[in-house]
């Protein structure tokens, strides 16, 4: 990543020129230019900042013939207060219905006529609401009028309340009470978090979605969605005067408020003892699911722990992959995942039995593995192959518009840098295979694991009288 | 060869088709080609498994082998710096594979869990099901996995045979995408394939399928469901049909969006399901068009009886010219998705090719959307929709269900099958 100069890439815009005029024509919405910079490739992308508070990050692309424009806020269930979880993810349902100024429906009406594709997430750190649509016509003013006015004109009524709760009713019976792995991943945060606002679940848990009144809904709104609480993406084929200026005219004029300040827990330290559940679930073989505590996303541990996930779980050649799913048999698969939030919270690591092995098993050879790695350091080979795996990934998740807005608004979001992405990427290329083998000592020990057994019912069990 | 250069990224993708599919295995062989096809990833030349997944991890690259009912692809994705590494390995799988013993009686062993493992997940069970029992008794109604038992009945030798069919010079095609040059495909990938030993394009034999007679429910009883996973439909027109894209507007205002009367009556009205759309599958030989939706146990028998009502009022009372050109502007604006990357215009390609559709299908589509009259929609769903004749999968707790859905007056029939227990195949596929 490289601080650039003006005028030495296609992308070319001078870009005080361009906040002159824009200023110029939407007076008050005082549009600064904070700095650009040189993704990876041929695209540039340029942050600015409204006076009210708004973060606005842009990035231009002539060369597809569709845009992307994501609006990121920095709430999620993380922010929730027990008994009423799962109020962000509602929220973010609701926020589909009516405005005083568009009926119900209209939204959703008028994007599909323009062929886009809307869509929004919710998580512990953030809430998204995303549109990608054919860049042409008056497409992109059309896109901010609703965003902009669904941002403070929400009308909420009772039934629309009632209407989206049982949606949401309906997602958690889908998501999580009828699926294995969504249960299972519930019960490893509820046991390995306990106290820690990420313990609950982002659609939260059933008795609190039924309890959440409209008054609960109307105070998150007020306190949360608001400019300075927010942040603007916008990728593909759009012109940078003409984007900026739209959005100075739609958000310009939306006041800021206070923004209570995010929640900020005790810091979580590895667990000291293992804490270990067992599930009974209609499944065909036993599940094993492991939490070990990690920090958050921003922090100079991460790149090696992606390394050494990447080496322990990544691809068909991964040790674990080759260990107990080619040679041991023990395992159908394998996962692992470095969770990316912004506090600390848990990597996972997973695996599917195959019939007739039990769990325990695959935690012994999971700890052997783990014991392995921490006392001799991966080969230069592996930490290569470890570095391409992750590059790849990392290139194929921002071809598209979309995608690439997505990866912005999150790192803008989760560490307060949407170039993280990038920095990231920098920084696992200084990985050493000595880096593999001290994070590994340090928070993957068979003491501080957070552990889900899910066996399988027995036919008898199951069986429908 | 079909090559859609584009060098934003430094990535590239490279493909090898093959005719075939799994409905060319031998009946009582099922999952032959899905063997056939795991196995080339199980190691090549001097390279055994383990040595050949760690050659296309270290560049930084995916490999694998995509077998369905009608295609059988070999394909990847690589860093653009190491693309001749790349591309030795994959002529490498395809030229000189090693079909190893070993490999062979792991994968079948892996195979069998796979199969058991797919028990555990209600929407793709409920897809499956719909797709096995909808398409009897033609071969294509057949699990490309195969079963345990089928998968038993296989040995070495059929694996070698199998792979010698399929992997000929009359049966392929080359694809690449991104970061690549055709005069590099050409030469470092199409012409040595072009050695492969002659054989024959493999053209999957295909039957007409009749409609059920009637609303035939088949519940899949799987114990402890909070929700019932439900697909209706019907077989229909395939792609090439003239009917076809007007049968599909049709389709796209029952349940193929967001606001389309589907998920506006189960999803918003009533808070019924998380998702209701609707699909018609474009094949070459026969479409199949189906409608799905996931209601709590509570909600399931008036959502089944209004998921009903809402297909027989659109066949009989059509739909509106708003509607029709609210699909149309979706449909026109939607082509930029379709050629966004080089990505998505390779599968563009890729699929005409496969539906048999002409090659000036994609520049001529929008034209054509546009030229779509209202009566001609209502024509085509009047003539190829029929809500009297459906086959229904539920899975779900039968036993809370069962006698409410028998006692609804638009269900004719109602079946009860284990979900652990495969839909028996018989001795009458065509």
């Amino acid at each position: 990543m490289t601080n650039i100069p003006m005028g030495s890439n296609p992308d070319v815009v001078d870009v005080h020129d361009v906040l002159r005029s824009v200023n110029a024509r939407a007076p008050g919405a005082n549009v600064d230019f904070i700095h650009e910079y040189a993704l990876r490739g041929r695209r540039i992308l340029r942050r600015f900042r409204l006076g009210n508070g708004l973060s606005v990050l842009l990035v231009c692309d002539p060369a597809t013939p569709v845009a992307s424009f994501h609006t990121w806020f920095n709430v999620g269930s993380c922010y929730e207060k027990p008994g009423r979880t799962g109020m962000a993810h509602l929220f973010e349902h609701l926020m589909f219905k009516a405005t005083t100024h568009h009926e119900e429906g209209e939204y959703d009406r008028v994007m599909e006529e323009r062929g886009a594709q809307t869509n929004a997430a919710t998580w512990v750190d953030w809430t998204c609401y995303h549109v990608t649509f054919p860049a042409h016509g008056d497409n992109l003013e059309t896109v901010l009028r609703y965003e902009s006015d669904r941002m403070v004109h929400l009308d909420l009524t009772s039934a629309q309340l009632e209407s989206e709760r049982e949606v949401v009713c309906n997602e958690r019976r889908y998501r999580v009470d009828d699926d294995p792995d969504g249960k299972i991943t519930e019960e490893l945060y509820a046991l390995a978090l306990e106290g820690h606002p990420y313990a609950w679940p982002t659609i939260g848990w059933m008795e609190d979605i039924k309890a959440i009144g409209l008054e609960d809904c109307e105070a998150f709104y007020g306190t949360y969605y608001a400019p300075n609480n927010a942040t603007l993406v916008v990728t593909g084929n759009v012109d940078t005067e003409q984007t900026l200026f739209l959005i100075a005219s739609y958000y310009g004029s939306i006041p800021s408020q206070d923004i209570p300040a995010p929640p900020n827990p005790a810091e979580l330290v590895p667990l000291a003892a293992p804490r270990r559940r067992e599930l009974t679930l209609p499944i065909s073989t036993e599940r094993l699911l492991l939490g070990f505590v990690t920090p958050g996303l921003n922090h100079p541990d991460i790149p090696a722990l992606d390394v050494a996930i990447e080496l322990l779980f990544g691809g068909e050649s991964s040790r674990l992959h080759q260990d107990l799913v080619m040679e041991k048999e023990i395992a159908s698969s394998t996962h692992g995942w470095v969770g990316t939030f912004r506090l600390s919270a848990l990597t996972e690591m997973s695996v599917t039995l195959c019939p007739g092995r039990q769990a325990e098993e695959a935690q012994e050879a999971v700890f052997a593995a783990l014991d392995d790695i921490g006392r001799n350091p991966p080969t230069a080979r592996e930490l290569e192959k470890a570095r391409a795996q992750i590059e790849v990934s990392a290139i194929r998740s921002i071809i598209t518009a979309n995608g690439l807005a997505g990866k912005l608004g999150h790192c803008e979001i989760t560490v307060g840098d949407c170039r993280h992405l990038f920095v990231l990427l920098d920084a696992i290329d200084k990985v050493t295979v000595e880096d593999v083998s001290r994070v590994v000592r340090k928070y993957f020990t068979p003491q501080s694991y957070a552990g889900i057994v899910a066996r399988a019912a027995s036919a008898a069990s199951e069986a429908t009288p | 060869m079909i090559v859609v250069p584009n060098a934003d990224h430094p990535l590239l993708g490279m493909q090898v088709h093959f005719g075939g599919g799994s409905v060319t295995d031998p009946l009582g062989q099922e999952g032959l080609t899905y063997l056939t096809g795991q196995m080339l990833m199980r190691g090549c030349g001097a390279l055994n498994q383990a040595q050949f997944s760690e050659a296309v991890d270290y560049l930084g690259a995916t490999l694998g082998v995509s077998v369905g009912r009608e295609y059988f692809v070999i394909e990847g994705e690589v860093l653009s710096r190491n693309v001749e590494e790349y591309v030795a390995l994959l002529e490498e799988v395809i030229l000189q594979p090693r079909f190893s013993q070993d490999q062979l009686d792991l994968l079948k062993r892996q195979s069998y869990a796979a199969l058991e493992e797919r028990r555990d997940n209600d929407e793709a069970l409920a897809r499956e099901f719909f797709f096995q029992i909808a398409h009897l008794p033609d071969r294509i109604s057949r699990p490309t996995m195969g079963t345990r038992e089928s998968l038993e009945r296989i040995d070495r030798e059929d694996v070698v045979q199998c792979a010698q069919r399929i992997i000929s010079s009359q049966n392929h095609f080359v694809c690449a995408v991104g970061d690549v040059t055709e005069s590099f495909v050409e030469e470092r990938l199409a012409t040595p394939l072009r050695g492969l030993s002659g054989g024959e394009r493999l053209v999957p034999r295909r039957i007409a399928l009749e409609e059920p007679e009637r609303v035939r429910v088949v519940l899949i009883d799987k114990p402890k469901r909070t929700q019932s996973q439900i697909v209706l439909g019907h077989p229909a027109i395939p792609a090439a049909h003239d009917d076809h894209l007007a049968l599909s507007v049709g389709n796209l205002l029952f349940g193929g969006t967001f606001t389309a009367r589907l998920s506006h009556e189960i999803r918003e009205k009533r808070g019924w399901s998380y998702g209701a759309y609707s699909n018609l599958a474009s094949l070459r030989h026969q479409g199949m068009f189906s409608y799905r939706y996931y209601p709590s146990v509570t909600d399931t028998v008036p959502a089944l009886e209004l998921g009903l009502r809402l297909l027989s009022d659109l066949v009989s009372e059509g739909v509106s010219e708003d509607e029709v050109q609210f699909a149309k502007s979706f449909l026109t604006n939607q082509y930029a998705f379709r050629v966004e990357t080089a990505w998505s215009r390779l599968d563009e390609v890729i699929r005409a090719h496969y539906l048999g559709l002409p090659d000036d299908h994609l520049e001529t589509y929008v034209d054509r959307v546009n030229a779509l009259s209202v009566d001609a929609i209502n024509q085509a769903l009047r003539t190829h929709l029929s809500p009297n004749k459906l086959l229904v999968v539920m899975v779900c707790t039968a036993d809370m269900l069962a006698d409410s859905i028998r006692a609804l007056p638009a269900v004719d029939s109602v079946e009860i099958h284990p979900y652990a227990n495969d839909w028996p195949q018989g001795d009458t596929l065509l």
